[in-house]
């Protein structure tokens, strides 16, 4: 999985991409009404059931994911978390924990829960009841296979599989479907750069783009598929976490939850 | 089943009430007064926004962007608090008593807005702009996102307005058949959601990520660009607004980024 997700977006691409699009109107000499054709005659794998039940399994793990880093001690105990406490709603203050980082992962939390139980409401289906990670995903939050290595490999592979769920509504017919998958995406943004902010990494906001690493959501449902069997992860898995109830997730985000703001301009 | 999906996240107060007390201090969103909800007021599968209108649109907004994180870089009632470079106020050179990681946010995302903005302007996007104006408080304090008129406050609405443009292009681009496009919307919008964000981090708000959704504030690109007029012409900021803001050359905001710069 690591090798699909290595940095493919460039400003390059970038260009290339907008000039292709057609709204290189100066660039690639396009007519607007030539590309709308070709944009019109756009397929995808996917569909509307595929993509919503996939977005599914890709929030209950990262659920699983951030409610689990927030209850083991050998994470919660970093400095840079809860501390010596390991309690995410009472973390020790500078130097002995970071209060102000335990409630990006609260908030997070609560975020992810919330787009599941929406999705789950308008009719996703997920068989999933457990996780995997890579097996040093819970013991360490720095390093290589640490949580954090972890999260933003799994908000990157998030992130690219709205962006892909964007592309596929509109091809779909669901422009209002893409407009939503778009403002979960922004969310899932938010937790890559918070993860950043966490481990030091300057500047947290490193891109200039988001990747889109995906041409279809099917292809997030297989790059996630290690985490769903615990099969293919060099290094090997955690045992089998299971996706927390409410009543256990619902103490742990406390009063750090995220808010549903319809109109702020 | 967007409204399914929307039902099924509930409902909170939302931040409305509490911004247009800020609007009216300042001036900001007043334009939008007469619009709202634009929500109920979309037709489906239509809209009035063309391609052109919503590169256009873009590029102004990316150029007020770029003139607002430069001239909060640049400013020493801004850079030289502890939150940012300290007494020293210098970007490239933050003090001991300021916060690097702070100041690495700002000049990413000086440094992002230039390029979303340069691409843009490559892809055929056209701007008249050659500089801004912000409510009259903007850079006299770094204050905090509640306090109205700061330059955190300022950045949080205008990155909210970002989002909210780009969310209304991701749509527009879909109706309009440019599933490409919207995708390279939401590209960039991930982005700027990753600027409100951070500036809550230096705010010290918690939780620095503290929406379930991003705020659709608009319907239509046409409307975030009515949103925005304010700091084309100076013109609708109770309290009035800045002098006009030069947008920075190339070799300024080289310079300010530093090593700072976005893959």
């Amino acid at each position: 999985m690591d090798s699909a997700f290595r940095d493919r977006a460039s400003r390059a691409s970038f260009i290339r991409k907008i000039a292709a699009a057609g709204a290189g109107l100066g660039v690639g000499g396009f007519a607007v009404s030539t590309v709308r054709a070709a944009g019109s005659s756009a397929t995808t794998p996917d569909t509307v059931q595929s993509i919503i039940n996939t977005a599914l399994v890709a929030e209950q793990l990262a659920t699983t994911f951030y409610y689990t880093a927030l209850t083991t001690p050998a994470i919660m105990s970093n400095s840079q978390l809860g501390g010596s406490s390991t309690d995410p709603n009472n973390p020790g203050q500078p130097p002995n924990g970071n209060p102000g980082n335990v409630r990006y992962f609260q908030a997070a939390l609560d975020a992810e829960i919330k787009h599941a139980a929406a999705l789950a409401k308008a009719g996703a289906t997920s068989p999933a009841t457990q996780f995997f990670f890579p097996q040093t995903t819970f013991t360490s939050v720095m390093g290589a296979g640490g949580l954090l290595a972890i999260l933003d490999t799994l908000e990157t592979a998030f992130i690219a599989a709205y962006l892909a769920g964007i592309s596929s509504f509109v091809t779909l017919g669901h422009s209002d479907l893409a407009e939503f998958a778009a403002e979960i995406m922004g969310v899932e943004s938010e937790h890559r750069a918070m993860g950043r902010v966490i481990g030091g990494t300057n500047p947290a906001n490193n891109l200039t783009l988001e990747k889109a690493l995906f041409t279809a959501v099917s292809q997030a449902g297989t790059a996630l598929t290690p985490f769903l069997t615990g099969q293919g992860f060099t290094g090997g898995a955690t045992p089998a976490i299971p996706l927390p109830t409410a009543d256990k997730t619902t103490p742990v985000i406390g009063t750090f939850g995220t808010r549903l703001v319809t109109m702020f301009l | 089943m967007t409204s399914d999906l929307r039902h099924g996240l509930g409902t909170s107060p939302t931040g409305r009430r509490q911004f247009l007390k800020g609007a009216a201090a300042t001036g900001v969103g007043l334009a939008l007064a007469g619009s709202l909800p634009l929500k109920a007021l979309a037709a489906a599968g239509t809209t009035t926004d063309t391609v052109q209108t919503i590169i256009n649109t873009a590029l102004i907004a990316e150029q007020l962007a770029t003139t607002f994180y430069y001239t909060g870089l640049t400013t020493p009632a801004i850079i030289a608090t502890p939150n940012l470079a300290g007494k020293s106020g210098s970007v490239n050179s933050v003090g001991s008593d300021g916060n690097a990681g702070n100041v690495a946010y700002f000049q990413a995302a000086l440094d992002q807005e230039n390029k979303h903005a340069a691409a843009l302007a490559k892809a055929g996007a056209t701007s008249s702009q050659t500089g801004f104006y912000f409510p009259a408080t903007t850079f006299q304090s770094l204050g905090y996102t509640s306090q109205v008129g700061t330059f955190l406050w300022v950045l949080d609405h205008l990155e909210t307005a970002f989002i909210g443009a780009y969310l209304a292009a991701v749509s527009s681009f879909g109706i309009l058949g440019h599933a490409d496009l919207s995708q390279l919307a939401g590209q960039i919008l991930g982005v700027e959601s990753e600027h409100r964000a951070l500036g809550r981090v230096v705010a010290g708000d918690d939780p620095a990520n503290n929406v379930t959704l991003e705020v659709a504030s608009f319907t239509a690109v046409g409307d975030a660009g009515a949103a925005l007029a304010p700091y084309l012409t100076g013109k609708g900021f109770t309290g009035g607004a800045t002098a006009f803001i030069a947008l920075p050359t190339q070799a300024q905001i080289t310079t300010v980024v530093g090593s700072n710069a976005s893959s």
